[in-house]
């Protein structure tokens, strides 16, 4: 049995997942480069090549540039937030020995809606004079009750809250698997030394955790850059004016709606390539920070 | 021993600490449950009652609205969709990815690592990024618009999510349970479907709900690849009828309650499993 | 040998899945022509969301059409507002999909055609055919004409005359000029109502407000030059509009949620509900809201004035149109299906069914017999030349125009911010479409 190459009987068990990554990601990967030099001439139905011409009407792009700095906006805003509360939230879960489970199943909910229901739903409530304002006026917020998802300033934040309200509960159940895993011993050591809740979890908790807070907000950057699509298609479909585009519904208004497909090549290479450029950096770093991730 | 010493204020204080420890969950939890309210109880309202009164209980309770969708739409079409998609794609993507997995946890060659990296780094792929090139490819080998074509996208998806996953977990068992499996005489795939597999409970039905909402869920690929009405998952059908039934909220509600049914009952009934995995560190990260 | 199994086991598993999607497939697809002569139309439309009583009318027509020809057969899909578009872009790459399109006025029916996905009209009928058309220079580019006219949206500012007594105004006299206007708005406003409501979320809304855009233009000509770059859209000639618009939101004349309120919600509840005095609404939702609602409190007007072109004045009206696409492989048969459509008979029916205004010559307006539809009538005629957001181009309308008005009216923009960004976005849309810059100046030829 050769050791440094497989056999014939083993290339069956990766040749079915070869094709079909081969087919969906690798071809249309090199063909969206390709797309992106190329121009189309509708007259003469010919398509030739315009080298760095659509990428730099890009980067003149104003529409573009919004796009990105949404998706930017997104995370800076919802990354801090959704990892301190899915912090804050397993711990509590963590010592709250009797009715977790209730809290539990009610906090994981969101995460089965689909984005889609979702979203409808946050569209008619959050609507200015709709039921959750009317709500919050009644009971005396009403300084809260702002116009959501029609102030083109505010609707990516309304969003971005829409997502944590969603996130929350995955994030929390993956923490409270670790934290559960805790020693009681270690706890019970602590008590006894008179630790405060806020020392517990700056001392014990968190640094149990870092691991997966760790993989938690990669997780989630990529997220907020890759599959924000159904949010703003469903929820403002890139308005108020052009306030909530992010560059996922950019690519596909100009593609579908216009045509513009080698034009919408380009701003799709151009986020891909960043996107690999800084996930490439990350796990460089990561690997040198934990060698233990090395799983043979 | 705080509380023998100052017996009854210390128990206060713990009546207090307990209660204010509850009160984000609380807060959370409302927010969750009065849109779940909201959503449920006012898809029993006729259309001109929820008009009157958005947040008051369903008076007039009545079903005219799921039987009005099921009837007057294609809602059952758009079911019947969403759920083949959903299971073939399940179905055969995890299979792929079982076998994957068992390559990368158990067979030695140069470019393992790499190869790795790759298969799981595509997780990170904006859809969008090879929707463009793909659709035209679809184009070209008549796809667009076929189930074949769609479910093929989402194996794709399925696969290196999880492989990641998968690979991580055959390789924590333990080597002693594969090498007398070998002694024994048994085949790679033997030992993958009747060893390994009815270990792997845990983590293959976490792994199977995470899948099966994700495509359930998902907008933007039969957006644009399954564009006749018949063909329509049943997320894309929900937008196409808010559209069509602007102002019948009660209807776009059932409707959306309709739609999330399907996944409800999938993960209750995974649910024993798939808390028992992720609380069991079945994601290691 | 086990190997051997396995292969051949999930060759069979895959294979029978496979079959039984494509059995699926077979299932959905479309009964293609079987036999020699049979032969099967598809057309996407839209209009039901718009004038109600459409579909039935077009089920009718239908109806009639394949009992005169049995060997023809016509599957109808209604669109859905927001995909309509996607949907026909996404037809026109795969090149296949719809024999008869439905299209919005003016510049969403040509792009298809400069772009070369329609089938002229011109060469399936004769000329004297090609005359009953309510309005083919509308649709000629380059000698030939592209489409065929469905119906007509007669879309005129009409106002609560309940409201003008209660504010002090006379109900029969609404204003005429912009001064006017002005301070019948302050009047309203000080008894307490909304003067005028829209609703702009989703866009469309604010394209509805360019009926006040044709005040200094004489021709659609003068505005399609400024969309070639032959002028300035930063030009008050062509965006004084927007000022104008700013005094209203400035002054509060408009409803403040204007901007997170769709159109048809804005209507309903603000005029329907009683609430404001004046709103755009389509001649059949007026006409609803005046037998059932605002019983005989709807009046007619015309947009008050601030120009002295010739196409000041004049309501919104819209040609909606059909297509025949070019990859159908019945084109003839299309053609000669919307022949049928716009017939004497089906005109009639037409607004017998829902109020509608067939956009056919053979429409014969002794038809419309009550007062109510005659008015609409005539205002449809004398308005015939307006200039509407049909003269946009597509992508200025969508993402240039209507983005803009959104800001204005959430209060972030100023119409000189506006009016820059349009300009701006247009020259744009020059830059990354040449060829449709072409067509276009092209086009303005058959409007001088």
């Amino acid at each position: 049995m050769p050791k440094n190459g497989l056999n014939k009987g083993q290339i069956y068990f990766f040749l079915p997942a070869i094709i079909v990554i081969s087919f969906i990601f690798l071809i249309p990967i090199i063909n969206l480069f390709k797309l992106s030099f190329q121009d189309i001439n509708i007259e003469a139905r010919t398509t030739s090549f315009v080298g760095l011409q659509n990428y730099a009407t890009l980067l003149k792009d104003n529409v573009f540039i919004k796009s990105v700095r949404n998706n930017l906006i997104l995370i800076s805003m919802v990354v801090p937030v959704l990892t301190a509360l899915c912090i804050l939230f397993s711990v509590l879960l963590f010592e709250c020995r009797r009715d977790f489970k209730f809290f539990q199943v009610t906090i994981f909910l969101p995460y089965i809606l689909s984005i889609t229901v979702v979203g409808i739903l946050f569209t008619i409530l959050l609507q200015k004079n709709g039921p959750i304002n009317g709500i919050l006026k009644s009971i005396g917020f009403g300084f809260l009750a702002i116009d959501w998802l029609g102030n083109p300033r505010i609707a990516i934040l309304t969003v971005g809250l829409i997502i944590i309200w969603k996130e929350l509960g995955f994030g929390t159940t993956l923490f409270l698997s670790r934290l559960m895993g805790i020693s009681s011993d270690l706890i019970a050591a602590a008590d006894i030394d008179g630790a405060n809740w806020w020392r517990k979890v700056i001392s014990i908790y968190v640094p149990h955790l870092s691991g997966i807070i760790f993989f938690y907000i990669t997780l989630t950057i990529i997220n907020l850059f890759s599959w924000v699509f159904n949010y703003i298609y469903v929820i403002t479909r890139g308005g108020p004016g052009n306030s909530t585009y992010v560059f996922e519904f950019f690519i596909y208004n100009r593609v579908f709606w216009y045509n513009q497909i080698n034009y919408a090549s380009s701003a799709a290479v151009i986020v891909f390539v960043s996107l690999i450029t800084v996930i490439y950096f990350q796990m460089r770093s990561r690997a040198g920070l934990d060698e233990k991730r090395d799983i043979w | 021993m705080k509380k023998e010493i100052y017996g009854r204020p210390g128990k206060i204080k713990k009546i207090i600490i307990i209660i204010v420890k509850r009160i984000p969950l609380v807060i959370y939890t409302g927010s969750v449950a009065f849109p779940l309210y909201f959503l449920v109880f006012n898809s029993f309202k006729t259309r001109t009652n929820y008009m009157v009164n958005k947040l008051k209980l369903p008076f007039p309770f009545t079903i005219e609205n799921f039987i009005g969708v099921f009837t007057k739409e294609h809602f059952a079409r758009w079911l019947l969709n969403s759920l083949f998609i959903t299971i073939v794609a399940m179905t055969i993507g995890s299979i792929i990815a079982l076998l994957l997995s068992y390559g990368f946890s158990n067979f030695q060659f140069k470019q393992k690592k790499a190869s790795f990296s790759f298969v799981a780094s595509l997780m990170i792929l904006p859809p969008i990024v090879i929707i463009v090139p793909l659709y035209r490819l679809y184009f070209e080998l008549k796809l667009l618009n076929t189930y074949l074509g769609t479910i093929l996208i989402y194996i794709a998806y399925v696969i290196p999510f999880w492989t990641y996953f998968l690979t991580k977990f055959f390789a924590s068992i333990p080597k002693s349970i594969k090498e007398s499996a070998k002694i024994d005489g048994g085949s790679d795939i033997i030992i993958l479907f009747r060893l390994i597999l009815p270990l792997s409970k845990a983590p293959i039905v976490t792994l199977t709900v995470a899948s099966s909402l994700f495509i359930w869920n998902d907008l933007l690929i039969p957006l644009i690849f399954m564009q006749e009405d018949n063909l329509r998952t049943l997320m894309v059908g929900l937008t196409v009828f808010r559209g069509r039934l602007t102002m019948n909220f009660p209807a776009i509600f059932a409707g959306m309650v309709i739609s999330t049914i399907p996944m409800a009952i999938l993960f209750i009934y995974g649910q024993k499993y798939f808390l028992k995995g992720l609380l069991s560190g079945a994601i290691k990260g | 040998m086990r190997k051997f199994t396995f292969v051949m086991v999930s060759i069979v598993l895959v294979a029978s899945l496979m079959l039984f999607i494509g059995a699926k497939e077979k299932a959905v697809e479309e009964a293609g022509t079987t036999e020699e002569e049979q032969v099967e139309l598809v057309m996407w439309w839209w209009g039901e969301q718009d004038e109600p009583g459409l579909e039935k009318w077009v089920k009718e027509t239908v109806e009639k059409y394949e009992a005169e020809n049995p060997n023809v057969s016509i599957k109808t899909v209604l669109q859905p507002t927001d995909e309509l578009i996607p949907a026909f872009q996404a037809a026109a790459q795969a090149r296949s999909g719809p024999d008869i399109q439905f299209f919005w006025a003016g510049t969403v029916t040509m792009e298809p055609a400069f772009n070369g996905y329609l089938a002229p009209i011109s060469d399936y009928w004769s000329p004297e055919e090609i005359k009953m058309l309510a309005y083919p220079e509308e649709v000629t580019w380059n000698g030939k004409v592209w489409a065929v006219s469905f119906y007509t949206t007669i879309c005129p500012m009409v106002y609560n005359k309940e409201i003008f007594t209660k504010a002090g105004l006379d109900p029969d006299n609404p204003p005429k000029t912009w001064d006017e206007f002005l301070d019948a708005c302050e009047s309203i406003k000080q008894a307490g109502y909304v003067p005028f409501a829209i609703g702009a979320s989703g866009g469309f809304g604010f394209s509805w407000l360019q009926i006040f855009a044709g005040m200094h233009i004489d021709s659609p000509a003068e505005l399609l030059k400024v969309w070639v770059g032959q002028e300035d859209f930063t030009d008050l000639k062509y965006s004084d509009w927007l000022y104008k618009i700013e005094e209203l939101i400035e002054n509060g004349y408009i409803n403040e949620d204007s901007h997170t309120l769709n159109l048809w919600t804005a209507n309903e509840e603000y005029f329907g509900g009683g609430k404001a005095a004046m709103a755009l609404l389509p001649s059949g939702t007026a006409r609803l809201i005046n037998e059932e609602i605002l019983i005989g409190k709807v009046g007619m007007m015309k947009p008050p004035i601030f120009g002295n072109g010739k196409l000041a004045g004049m309501n919104n009206i819209w040609r909606k149109n059909f297509g025949i696409t070019e990859w159908s492989p019945h084109k003839e048969i299309a053609a000669d299906f919307l022949k049928y459509t716009i017939s004497e008979d089906r005109a009639k029916a037409m607004y017998d069914i829902c109020n509608v205004y067939s956009g056919s010559k053979y429409f014969n307006p002794a038809v419309v017999k009550d007062e109510m539809g005659k008015m609409y009538y005539k205002e449809l005629n004398d308005s015939f030349g307006a200039l509407t957001d049909a003269f946009d181009p597509m992508f200025i309308t969508y993402e240039s125009i209507q983005p803009a008005g959104q800001n204005m009216l959430a209060g972030e923009w100023s119409a000189k911010e506006a009016a820059e960004f349009i300009e701006n976005q247009a020259e744009k849309w020059r830059q990354t479409n040449p060829e449709l810059v072409k067509a276009y100046t092209e086009w303005i030829g058959s409007y001088e």
